[in-house]
């Protein structure tokens, strides 16, 4: 098995396609060890074609008619409108932003593209460094991934059974607490390079216009997060609520989608649940062999030999799914991982839904390391920095989001208490 | 869409000889469809969407239940993402871990043809074993529906006939058609 996944790594570092080379060492795996190769058509239709994941393609139509219906803007002012005159308040008003943008694409390189093009230049302006500012952009847009509604839940809940409105109860803590993190962190360094209070005054005036604006586009997020809270809807549900939703405001009210737009928007938008979901029903398919080769049994042993702390445990469990999190895609890491991990975890007595959210600040956290984090390639292109330049200015907000992580690895009431 | 027209005609001009002839049909047949799978996967989302609502529309203000609505949004899922998987080949927009290429450019034209027949390959299994199970699938039914399983099954191997069209094409072709623009 370590020939194969080997071979794995090198062919995705040579820069083939990670769906196809998942599937393919899967594949070759089947054939050489005679196992009946029915098994792998079988999985990959079986790993799409699942009620739970139909929430995926609704989740990511919702981010882009938000974005080019121009919801997502009327949000980010009203953001914008919160922050009064303090150190760094761009800065704080791009997290706060990302933040929102998260509670309705689910997505951190969509968020990414969005805001980074539209946050970084007025920084820039405002005599921001171009990689401070390229590095807030890039440090807070794996949000998304974190809080709800976020594909990765939808993926975890699908694998280990977990309830989703659970892991969204336990997401949005999680999320909060590290977007409050990152905020500190920036107005301290904001504060230190000696960027002014660079924002208008609070404003109420301002206040109310924009909220007046943003209601229509607030209820997207409130049906998406809000009805799943309340029990209303299944994630799947709800996300259909708000595509019409979304679709009609955008449409009727803001009037800033033309019918015209609709198709390709929508070909965008299958384009990008292909892409994901591709991943996700090869991964499932490697995941299956991995798993009828006994490897989660023979890792639970070899990882209880090496301690029974589990402190220590759940610290080895970190540190492995942030190293494979700097150069794996996020929904491979879940699909991969988690039936990997989730035995030693339930024998250390820890509750999925707690697992779930470690696993995914971990991909979060992965998605700005470099070499390979896509949301640090997204903020380098947009903010038209070189990513050498870009990875120091996300060394220390990289380390507070691991002392977060590790909070709430270790202080599992912080994100549970709304769980029952 | 004009755009994309005259950039596919301008990548004709590097193709000499009766070889390069049956390439450059084989790509306007890709092209045209590429340009067809991109309406299926949009019309397949729109399908998704609108189903969903549909089933939500009648459990809360009808208080029925849809039997169909589930599995048909389901299905049209499966299509979705393998045909959507061949048309991320065609504009090489499947994900991948770039930094080989982006650190040593004149390695891309090697990585290209790498990559290429890494595709080509797992398409020739795909299409090699999907055939075998279409043939045990086709007398199951989809519980709700009664659709013969063999309509869903049958995305596997369309898709790595797809693959297989798109690959070979990508594999000779080595200059990627964005650069020519900028040439």
């Amino acid at each position: 098995m370590i020939l194969y996944l080997v071979l794995a790594l090198l062919f995705m570092a040579m820069g083939a396609s990670i769906a196809i080379t998942i599937g393919l060492v899967s594949i070759l795996y089947i054939f050489f060890n005679d196992i009946p190769i029915n098994i792998i058509t079988q999985k990959l239709i079986t790993g799409v074609d699942v009620s739970a994941l139909l929430a995926i393609p609704l989740f990511i139509l919702a981010g882009d008619i938000m974005g080019k219906g121009g919801l997502a803007q009327r949000i980010i002012r009203l953001a914008s409108s919160l922050i009064g005159r303090v150190s760094g308040g761009l800065g704080i008003i791009t997290v706060i932003a990302c933040m929102f943008f998260a509670a309705i694409s689910g997505s951190g390189v969509a968020t990414a593209a969005a805001l980074g093009s539209l946050m970084i230049p007025s920084m820039v302006n405002k005599g921001y460094d171009k990689g401070f500012a390229s590095s807030i952009v890039a440090t807070a847009s794996p949000l998304g991934v974190i809080i709800p509604p976020s594909i990765s839940f939808i993926i975890y809940a699908n694998l280990t059974g977990a309830s989703v409105s659970d892991l969204y109860k336990a997401g949005l803590p999680a999320g909060l607490f590290v977007g409050i993190a990152l905020i500190l962190l920036f107005y301290f360094l904001a504060k230190k390079q000696g960027i002014k209070a660079d924002h208008d005054p609070f404003n109420s005036k301002e206040f109310f216009t924009a909220l007046k604006e943003s209601i229509w586009a607030l209820g997207t997020p409130f049906i998406l997060v809000g009805g799943v809270f309340g029990g209303i809807f299944t994630p799947t549900e709800s996300a259909a609520v708000a595509v019409i939703y979304a679709l009609f405001v955008s449409i009727f009210i803001y009037k800033d989608l033309k019918w015209k737009d609709l198709f390709p928007l929508l070909v965008g938008s299958a384009k990008m649940t292909a892409n994901i979901m591709f991943i996700i029903t090869n991964a499932s398919l490697l995941a299956w062999v991995l798993t009828s080769e006994g490897i989660p049994q023979a890792l639970v042993t070899s990882l209880i030999g090496i301690t029974e702390n589990p402190i220590a445990l759940l610290l080895i469990i970190n540190l492995i799914i942030l190293i494979v999190g700097t150069f794996m895609e996020t929904s491979a890491i879940l699909v991969i991982l988690v039936p990997l991990f989730l035995p030693v975890v339930t024998s250390l007595g820890m509750d999925p839904v707690h697992f779930g959210i470690i696993v995914t600040i971990n991909t979060a956290i992965g998605l700005v390391t470099p070499p390979f984090g896509v949301c640090l390639f997204t903020a380098a292109s947009v903010g038209k920095v070189a990513i050498h330049k870009l990875s120091k200015h996300v060394v220390l907000p990289i380390i507070v989001m691991i002392i977060v992580l590790l909070f709430i690895t270790f202080v599992p009431d912080s994100v549970m208490f709304m769980v029952e | 869409m004009s755009f994309v027209i005259t950039l596919h005609f301008y990548s004709h001009k590097t193709l000499k000889g009766a070889g390069d002839r049956i390439l450059r049909i084989l790509d306007q047949i890709n092209f045209w469809i590429n340009k067809v799978c991109t309406y299926i996967i949009g019309f397949l989302l729109t399908v998704i969407t609108v189903v969903l609502f549909i089933q939500v529309v009648a459990r809360y203000v009808f208080s029925t239940g849809t039997f169909w609505s589930d599995e048909l949004a389901r299905y049209s899922m499966v299509w979705l993402v393998l045909v959507g998987a061949a048309v991320a080949v065609r504009e090489k927009s499947l994900m991948n871990v770039d930094v080989l290429e982006s650190l040593f450019p004149k390695s891309r034209v090697i990585l290209n043809i790498f990559q290429s027949i890494i595709i080509l390959v797992y398409s020739a299994f795909i299409l090699y074993i999907g055939f075998g199970t279409l043939e045990l699938v086709s007398a199951q039914r989809s519980p709700n529906m009664g659709l013969s399983m063999s309509f869903v099954y049958a995305a596997l191997p369309v898709a790595a006939v797809l693959l297989i069209l798109h690959a070979i094409v990508n594999l000779f072709y080595r200059k990627d058609r964005r650069e020519e623009v900028k040439e």
